[in-house]
């Protein structure tokens, strides 16, 4: 994947090329906005790790020209205000997500994951399939080998963002902003009680666990069911 | 008196009374020319009316002539003068000294036997006879009217003007005076005496006003500053110690198995921290109004509520929910979801397996009112209020994880939220409750 990365602060920086670069994504780091939007602009990549605090041009700014200019390009938008009005400025000025420093790197490997992958606005999936699963998102009906899974309408839409992500990692905090709409992460964890209780469902008469637990990171379910 | 012009109490108080005496002015002025214009116009009816009734005399010359005499005579109370002139232009009747004015009504000068010469209105009609005959009113009575109107208002203007005058300066002064109380006050803050506030007095008005709304802000600031050296001094003192656990940790990396993991979950751990303080000084600082919505509080409760029941059932709790439907809140709906998540974490965390934990959401016209209430071990009376400020924790849960600020968060979003938490005795274990005014 073609990852641009603008940001100033040099550990930060090589931080996550490093992390990205071991990953085999090719990254291409610019410190300040203009060259950010110059960049960003001309060249083509699949997403874009975007510093909201950049000298010269404001990451928001970089970020709303681009999108005046028709880039379409996930945006990323890393920052250190994590209150609660900086996330609002940050999607409406087009971001596609939003990460608070300091972050541990597979947080920001899956969300890049997430949104490079995210299918384009105009195609909308309403049925999932991933190995013998297959999800309805209309109908809100699940079916594991024909045979129909009743989940709550949490679990359901557990299991969704999971499919939707099949064979790539979702972290907890993904679960908590998608499924709950939650921007903090409680002490109790909330997550981890749905998924158990989700997973047994799916388990019910079969052999194998299509989700698997990724310590420190999250879930993932296998691409293969 | 230097001070008159700079002065924006003494220019009202003196632009007023300067507006009240002109247009005591205008009124003086209007009134003079329109009661001395009706006054000439009766005088001129009277003459008119005179005249025509001398003019029906019947009798021819002589008959007037006597007439006129007899009229001089007799009337006192119409002090009207006569003159008959023949067609020759000399008088043959009538006492008035006056040579023979033009037909029609006139000014005209007569000589008075006492005071000499003099004027008087007249009016003169021709005769068939070719005699011209005059009636005359002397000027005198119009204008002795006149006169005293005018002698009227100039008094009432020049009492109007005192009173504005003394007015303005007593208004100015008093305005200067609650003022002045005020711009001290304000100058006493800067200068240092921060708990100084602004007097009130007992007539709860304009300036009361004011003070009150002053005080207001001076309170709200200062809360501000206190929220500033409390966050400061918490970042000095209470992180420390995981600072130094970090540190101890980092130092085993290498020697002992597993400290590499260790030292990064104590770090997670002073990051969850610093969020936390931040988060609380976020929601004390206020400032989140324009974040603020109508929401369905009931929906809200009952969403969150649903989320922690697989854990709270995980741990052992007994968990179940009464809510009411249809409560709405303005709000922001992450930070009560906080507060919310913050009561289940607790009651989780600081209570035994079996314990049971009743979320409530219930309201009335002015108020919503949720509580957490759980039968565990409770917290002694004496902490009740204690455990809502940052890091306190509860003498008994010093050694369940957690740092000490979920309830400070708690009782910061109730309060943005115009509201507040309550600690209290549920006999056996504990009651937390947060009320929130409800919109009319």
């Amino acid at each position: 994947m073609r990852i641009l990365l603008a940001e100033d602060d040099s550990d930060i920086a090589s931080y996550v090329e490093q992390g990205l670069g071991e990953l085999g994504h090719v990254v291409t780091r610019v410190t300040d906005g203009e060259d950010a939007l110059h960049i960003g602009a001309t060249e083509c990549f699949e997403a874009i790790v975007l510093d909201r605090m950049l000298p010269r041009l404001e990451g928001l700014d970089v970020l709303r020209r681009l999108r005046a200019a028709s880039v379409r390009t996930p945006v990323l938008v890393l920052t250190a205000k994590g209150g609660v009005a900086d996330r609002v400025d940050g999607l409406d000025a087009g971001a596609d997500d939003y990460l608070i420093k300091p972050f541990a790197m597979a947080e920001l490997v899956a969300r890049l994951n997430a949104l490079a992958r995210r299918p384009p606005m105009n195609e909308v999936v309403t049925r999932l399939v991933v190995g013998d699963i297959a999800l309805d998102v209309l109908r809100r009906e699940v079916t594991r080998a024909g045979r129909s899974v009743h989940l709550q309408p949490r679990e359901f839409q557990l299991l969704e963002l999971l499919m939707r992500n099949a064979g790539r990692a979702v972290t907890r905090t993904m679960f908590l902003e998608e499924v709950w709409g939650f921007h903090f992460d409680p002490q109790t964890n909330i997550v981890e009680s749905h998924l158990s209780r989700m997973r047994s469902r799916l388990r019910e008469g079969f052999a194998g666990d299509p989700i698997e637990t990724i310590r420190g990171v999250g879930y993932r379910m296998r691409a293969d069911g | 008196m230097a001070n008159l012009r700079t002065s924006a109490a003494y220019r009202i108080a003196f632009t007023y009374a300067a507006a009240l005496a002109a247009a005591i002015l205008l009124l003086g002025v209007a009134v003079y020319f329109a009661a001395d214009a009706e006054f000439r116009h009766q005088r001129d009816e009277r003459i008119a009316a005179e005249l025509s009734d001398l003019a029906q005399e019947s009798g021819g010359t002589a008959g007037l002539q006597d007439e006129i005499a007899e009229r001089e005579r007799g009337r006192t109370t119409e002090p009207f003068g006569y003159a008959l002139f023949d067609s020759a232009g000399r008088r043959i009747a009538g006492r008035m000294d006056t040579t023979r004015p033009a037909p029609g009504f006139s000014m005209i000068v007569f000589r008075d036997p006492v005071e000499g010469p003099d004027s008087a209105r007249a009016k003169a009609v021709d005769l068939p006879s070719g005699a011209r005959l005059v009636v005359a009113v002397d000027s005198e009575a119009v204008e002795a009217i006149d006169a005293t109107i005018l002698e009227l208002f100039g008094i009432a203007f020049a009492i109007v003007l005192l009173i504005g005058l003394v007015g303005a300066l007593l208004l100015g002064r008093y305005l200067r005076q609650r003022l002045g109380v005020i711009s001290r006050t304000a100058n006493a803050i800067v200068a240092g005496d921060l708990d100084k506030r602004m007097p009130v007095s007992a007539y709860g008005d304009e300036f009361d006003a004011a003070a009150l709304a002053l005080n207001a802000m001076l309170d709200r600031i200062a809360g501000l500053m206190d929220n500033l050296r409390q966050v400061s001094s918490d970042v000095a003192h209470d992180l420390r110690t995981p600072l130094l656990r970090l540190r101890s940790q980092l130092e085993r990396v290498g020697k002992v198995d597993g400290a590499a993991e260790r030292a990064l979950e104590q770090g997670d751990a002073l990051l969850a921290l610093f969020g936390s303080i931040l988060r609380i000084a976020e929601v004390e600082g206020g400032g989140l109004d324009h974040s603020f919505a109508m929401i369905d509080l009931s929906a809200l409760v009952e969403d969150v509520a649903d989320s922690f029941q697989p854990a709270l059932s995980d741990s052992g709790h007994r968990f179940r929910w009464e809510v009411q439907p249809d409560i709405s809140v303005r709000g922001n709906r992450e930070l009560l979801a906080q507060a919310l998540a913050n009561l289940f974490d607790n009651a989780r965390a600081h209570t035994p397996p079996g314990t049971q934990v009743v979320l409530g959401l219930s309201a009335d016209a002015v108020t919503a009112r949720i509580s957490v209430v759980d039968n565990g071990p409770g917290v002694p009376p004496g902490e009740h209020r204690a455990i809502l400020r940052r890091f306190r924790r509860g003498e008994a849960s010093r050694t369940t994880p957690g740092n000490g600020l979920g309830l400070s968060l708690v009782a910061a979003v109730a309060s943005a939220h115009g509201g507040e938490v309550v600690v209290s005795d549920a006999q056996p274990g504990l009651t937390v409750t947060i009320t929130l005014p409800r919109l009319s």
